[in-house]
């Protein structure tokens, strides 16, 4: 290095000999840097800059797959060149294998193994701080939160009952039409092929439509026919609708399945309410100005002491655990 | 060679109506611009009906398409404009809060170590990050934009882009830290 031009952040993100000393590679031009890097401190400051926009987050990045991709693609074209009605068959090939899963659902039925189990019940049931997925006998896939309980009589495991709060997704039976029904305390709800959640805590029982079509017979009174993206909170105590809308930002309803409790723009006050509900703990609070607060940001549904030592560090709370009790000073 | 040429190859070739170069592009962002989409408005049927209105739109009017440097830069800023316009009108107010966007779940962290705690951690620090910095960290390091290619789309300069950029990424350390001295 003969003479030593002053360097930028903008230009080091960029240069390739630089991310390899970030790497720690071990060939001259890093060794350059780390020359550099230990004697001239003028230097060592931007270095280090720069080192930190390189290094970054570590994501596991995943994105939605190719044939999701391909089928929107196919959307485009034929909207662009409408005129070609060829599409319509390549759908039809596609329900090839629903037939078969029909015929081979039939040849079971038709052996009579389920007889077996006819009346008894089964049950699942999760603890605090616990998640389960269980995948149902009709193929249907439900993600249960902690402290839920689902339950159905074996020989009819498309009617189950259910308490807490659920995530089902429910597998479509076209060639029989029959319906799937979830029943709440609250209402019952009828689906035909969907995914939506379903939270029946706190004597209501809220319901949002991710995506097919499902109708909530509510006991004695109505039934209403939901679209995908709506969101209806009914209270049977109550006896009244207490929300019915477009869900403002549906993942967050769900974030539960990913293990994030979302503080939504919450008062530590109600926070420390949601934990409660969580982790089945006692909370106490001591400062009234603490408790206004405002919160936003996910933390951990599943780990307490994770879930506290977040909140202590992003928001600096003077909290701690004893004895069962969650303490906010 | 680079993206940046062969993308411009493409947009050259689309102007003059060549429908594959409209396959190719759209090949090429689909799957990144759905997901920066989910994760600003968390509607999957939301973001699929932008991206399909958009892409539409770029071949209907590519005769009308000015000369652009960053063809992904131009389509995610076309795309979050078009996302919130949509937002406005679905919720009637002209404000849209995006404190609930770009919220990080763990199993989108990769494990060091296998740590699952780590992971909850991490992502609960990023998540209380502001949502701007939530989303250049999503930008940058997740959808792979250069900073050049973020300033451009969110029209703010690249020393904003770096700097906020750093700012977020030396509170996550300072965070770290913190919670490595308690344990």
């Amino acid at each position: 290095m003969a003479k030593r031009k002053s360097i930028k952040v903008e230009d080091l993100i960029e240069d390739h000999t630089f991310l390899q000393w970030v790497k720690g590679e071990n060939n001259p031009q890093a060794q350059e840097w780390e020359y550099r890097y230990h004697n001239f401190p003028s230097d060592r400051k931007v270095m280090d800059q720069a080192k930190i926009l390189v290094e970054g987050i570590p994501f596991n990045r995943r994105f939605i797959s190719d044939q999701k991709v391909e089928r929107a693609w196919e959307d485009v074209t034929n909207a662009l060149d409408a005129a070609s009605k060829e599409q319509a068959t390549k759908t039809f090939l596609k329900s090839d294998w629903k037939i078969a899963a029909a015929i081979l659902f039939i040849v079971m039925a038709g052996t009579g193994l389920y007889a077996i189990f006819q009346n008894s019940e089964k049950v699942y049931q999760t603890a605090f701080g616990e998640r389960l997925e269980v995948t149902l006998p009709d193929g249907s896939q439900v993600t249960m939160n902690t402290n839920s309980t689902l339950r159905y009589v074996r020989n009819n495991p498309r009617r189950v009952v259910m308490t807490g709060e659920i995530y089902f997704d429910i597998e479509k039976k076209p060639e029989t039409g029959e319906p799937f029904i979830v029943q709440t305390p609250d209402l019952d709800i009828q689906v035909l092929g969907t995914e939506f959640n379903v939270n029946s805590r706190l004597k209501k029982t809220e319901v949002l439509l991710d995506e097919g079509s499902i109708e909530l017979d509510i006991k004695e009174k109505e039934r209403i026919r939901m679209a995908p993206g709506d969101f209806v909170s009914y209270s049977s105590l109550e006896n009244r609708i207490l929300e019915q809308q477009k869900a403002k930002k549906p993942e967050v309803i769900t974030s539960w399945k990913d293990g994030v409790l979302l503080l939504d723009s919450v008062s530590v006050a109600s926070a420390l309410l949601l934990l409660e509900e969580t982790y089945n703990i006692e909370t106490h609070i001591e400062n009234s100005e603490v408790a206004e607060k405002m919160l936003i940001g996910g933390v951990p549904n599943d780990n307490l002491e994770t879930c506290v030592a977040a909140l202590r560090t992003i928001y600096n709370l003077d909290i701690h655990i004893k004895n069962d009790t969650l303490m906010v000073r | 060679m680079d993206n940046i040429n062969v993308d411009q190859e493409s947009w050259i070739l689309l102007k003059q109506g060549d429908q594959k170069a409209l396959s190719r592009i759209y090949h090429r962002y689909y799957a990144s611009l759905h997901q920066y989409g989910y994760k600003l408005t968390g509607d999957t049927a939301l973001v699929e009906d932008c991206l399909q209105e958009m892409f539409l739109y770029m071949y209907e009017k590519r005769q009308t398409l000015g000369d652009v440097t960053y063809i992904r830069a131009y389509l995610f800023r076309s795309f979050r404009r078009r996302l919130l316009k949509k937002l406005r009108n679905q919720r009637r107010s002209v404000y849209v809060s995006m404190d609930d966007s770009w919220m990080v779940m763990p199993n989108e962290l990769e494990a060091l170590d296998h740590d699952e705690n780590q992971r909850k951690m991490l992502a609960a620090l990023i998540n209380g990050l502001s949502p701007r910095q939530r989303e250049l960290i999503y930008l940058r390091y997740y959808n792979d934009l250069s900073p050049r290619e973020i300033a451009e789309m969110l029209s703010i300069s690249y020393r904003a882009v770096i700097n906020t950029l750093y700012k977020a990424m030396v509170k996550l350390r300072a965070h770290r830290d913190k919670l490595e001295d308690i344990e």
